[in-house]
């Protein structure tokens, strides 16, 4: 299989010289500096990096429950500045999966419920018996069959985020965003859920982007983003395809992951040397 | 079930404790007000059935005003200066009524404030001015005769009501008895005092009265008409035979009074140069009204025309007929229900009415603002539950109907729950009877002992108010809640 290149692989998300500045008092917070990268469809991506690194205000501006202060944020082909609020909240629905890192499910709705919630929330109109078989091939998928009727109080940690892994996947979303998914979990229930990620992205070819701290978690990953200080500083993918180039960014022909990684971390020392002298 | 329902219904479920506190809120304010609407509604009906039945009938017709009248004459600060006005043009008015297929009885009636002296007795009435053979055709069950007699058509004369009556008599030394005569005593400014002799002809009292109609007695009309100061020139010229006017005649009254009044007064007055003061006419002419502006011949006014309907007809439309007909054909007359002839203290029912809405709508405002406070405390600890839907894909309205559903369905079914409490209540108020602790009660109840009935009307615009309060309580709460952006639902 020859390597193929940016034309011929999906885009499903675009950073183009992003930037996110949050208004702290007087002062402000340069939570993302100028990120620029791709994410291609079926791809199984961390975002890694220390705390404050940007990881999760990437995540938010990916799942266009944040804005961006300047760059522009392409999901599935679509400028995400340019949707109002209600066509927001359409493409987060139909194109767009979350997993929360405290979970976030609905506490009055059982693991049935919560999984089947967002289905309620689209005007489409479902065959009710095949997506009640839908409901219950995820949650069977995600090893929950037998709580089916347990409120989120009844579940453990790990349980609980596989309602979640369920719920990001029952509407067929093109991207599942997930925010530190194992950050609440112990390392063993965590591993267990980034794998169950894993196989679901082979499965149903849904494309997952995770933010993570743990070391061990991300080689699981096939894509990662490192990221420091708001920015990117490495930009690796372990499948041996060409990484994406996004706009603004030399073109590049096909390179391997330590050459990715050098430039990366050139980059950011460059960047970081311009940031001193300022 | 729809999910926002479910949702809604779980976590009033769930919040038991702040659901508790709104749901005991709405309950009392829900029976409070079917229970108090209920009673106000029992004795208004009460009140008004009984002053349709007995008192005024279904319209009431009257002479143009400015308001503040009813059978009981003007009621209001002008009653002492301006006299009840008449109705113009009667007898058209009277053939016009009569010939409506819809009216099923008339009473002309007249009215006025009377002092009562029987010997060295004084009291007072309120006396109606009557035809009694319209009076028992129009209200043929109303009164009990208690001695005597009832009036009859064409007779002078008065059915003393028992209350007056007990009185004259309350120091024990006289009895007032048919037969015995009194002397009525009116005065205004317009009129001057009238003073009549009328005979008793018997005493009564209204089978269903009040503090205020137990001082009315029931009088011909004529001794009214004189007594309310209208002029009766018709009646009170005397047809003379030719004899007694050759009799009268051949008197010279200067003759006769002349020289003595001038022996008498002659060394008392010097003559007076009618230039130098005041003069006669001067002095008096405000008191004597000049001919021009003496009114027409009166003996055949009446202050009111009571209409009964016939069964199921709409008051207000007969109303709207017969205002309509006194406007095409120039008679400065008004028509109206029975309240425009009921007096103040029928009034009272319906004043306290007011008042107790006036009541509820501050427990209303009251119960919008700790319902609304709760919402708020819950909405704001449910910032990342709502954050999350709105990730996941819900929409603003979505967000809207689960915060007004929860607030709908609590008040909805503490509101019925107070629906059932407030009938309970009722049903028990109606079996034990609530005795009236004093005369203003008595007359808010229209009796003395009121049973109160449920009343669909007040049970409809309880849970009315009851889900507006619902709604309006919620209004803030949704504003926060739709300000909750879905970032929240990364925050823990």
């Amino acid at each position: 299989m020859g390597i193929k290149t940016v034309s011929e692989r999906q885009a499903v998300v675009e950073l183009i010289d992003v930037t996110k500045v949050y208004p702290l008092g007087k002062t402000e917070v340069h939570a993302v500096r100028g990120v620029s990268f791709a994410i291609e469809k079926g791809e199984f991506i961390s975002l890694t990096g220390p705390s404050g690194s940007g990881k999760s205000t990437i995540l938010n501006l990916i799942g266009c429950i944040d804005t961006p202060t300047s760059g522009v944020v392409k999901i599935n082909g679509v400028e995400t500045s340019k949707l109002k609020d209600k066509e927001l909240t359409a493409l987060r629905h139909k194109t767009l999966g979350f997993i929360f890192q405290s979970f976030n499910l609905i506490p009055v709705l059982d693991v049935y419920e919560n999984v089947e919630f967002p289905l309620l929330l689209g005007k489409e109109k479902r065959n009710k018996a095949e997506t009640r078989e839908w409901i219950d091939y995820l949650i069977e998928a995600v090893g929950l069959a037998q709580y089916r009727k347990h409120k989120p109080s009844e579940l453990s940690g790990g349980q609980r985020q596989r309602v979640a892994i369920a719920r990001a996947l029952v509407t067929k979303p093109m991207i599942v965003l997930a925010d530190e998914p194992t950050a609440n979990l112990d390392s063993k229930t965590g591993k267990s859920i980034i794998e169950l990620m894993k196989k679901l992205n082979q499965e149903l070819e849904t494309t997952f982007v995770f933010s993570t701290h743990d070391p061990g978690i991300v080689e699981i990953a096939d894509h990662v983003i490192r990221l420091q200080d708001g920015a990117v500083i490495e930009d690796v993918r372990r499948d041996g395809l060409s990484r994406h180039n996004a706009p603004g960014r030399r073109e590049g022909s096909s390179r391997n992951e330590t050459s990715h990684r050098n430039e990366a971390s050139s980059r950011h020392e460059t960047s970081q040397r311009a940031g001193e002298s300022s | 079930m729809n999910v926002i329902a479910k949702i809604a219904f779980r976590n009033i479920l769930r919040h038991r404790a702040k659901t508790l506190i709104i749901g005991f809120l709405i309950t009392i304010g829900i029976t409070v007000l079917i229970v108090g609407n209920s009673l106000m509604e029992t004795a208004s009906r009460g009140i008004e059935k009984t002053y349709i039945e007995s008192y005024t009938g279904h319209v009431v017709i009257t002479g143009r005003h400015d308001g503040g009248l009813s059978l009981m004459g003007l009621e209001n600060a002008d009653s002492l200066d301006v006299p009840v006005p008449v109705i113009p043009s009667f007898d058209e008015v009277l053939e016009y009524v009569t010939a409506q297929p819809f009216v099923k009885s008339v009473n002309p009636q007249a009215t006025v404030m009377a002092l009562v002296d029987y010997g060295e007795k004084r009291s007072f009435t309120q006396a109606f001015g009557i035809d009694p053979a319209y009076y028992t055709r129009m209200f043929p069950d109303n009164i009990e005769v208690l001695g005597g007699r009832m009036l009859i058509p064409g007779e002078e004369g008065i059915l003393l009501s028992e209350k007056v009556a007990s009185l004259l008599q309350r120091d024990g030394d006289v009895t007032v008895a048919p037969g015995d005569t009194l002397l009525l005593t009116s005065a205004s400014q317009n009129a001057g005092i009238k003073v009549r002799e009328v005979p008793i002809r018997g005493i009564f009292r209204f089978r269903h009265s009040n503090p205020q109609l137990d001082y009315v007695s029931l009088v011909d009309i004529t001794n009214v008409r004189a007594l309310a100061g209208m002029n009766l020139s018709s009646v009170t010229a005397a047809e003379l035979t030719e004899a007694e006017s050759a009799l009268l005649s051949a008197f010279d009254e200067d003759a006769l009074f002349g020289g003595a009044l001038d022996a008498f007064f002659g060394g008392l007055v010097e003559d007076v140069d009618p230039s130098a003061g005041p003069r006669e006419e001067d002095l008096f002419s405000s008191l004597a009204p000049a001919d021009d502006l003496l009114p027409a011949d009166q003996s055949n006014a009446w202050h009111f025309l009571l209409v009964k309907l016939e069964d199921g007809v709409n008051p207000a439309l007969a109303i709207v007929q017969f205002q309509r007909f006194f406007d095409e054909q120039g008679i400065d007359a008004m028509a109206s229900n029975w309240l425009g002839g009921a007096g103040s203290v029928a009034l009272l029912a319906t004043g306290t009415k007011t008042v107790f809405n006036v009541v509820v709508l501050v427990i209303a405002i009251v119960a919008v603002i700790i319902i609304m406070n709760t919402l708020v405390i819950s909405v704001t600890e449910r910032t990342v539950e709502i954050g999350t839907m709105r990730a996941l894909g819900a929409q603003k309205k979505f967000v809207r109907r689960m915060i007004v559903w929860e607030t709908v369905m609590t008040s909805g079914i503490f509101g019925l729950l107070g629906v059932v409490v407030g009938v309970v209540v009722l049903w028990v108020l109606r079996v034990t009877g609530i005795e009236a602790p004093n005369v203003f009660f008595e007359i808010l109840f229209g009796g003395k002992v009121l049973h109160p009935v449920p009343s669909l009307g007040a049970i409809v615009w309880s849970l009315v108010v009851v889900i507006a309060i619902g709604v309006v309580a919620s209004l803030y709460p949704v504003r926060i809640a739709l300000n909750v952006q879905p970032i929240k639902a990364m925050q823990e």
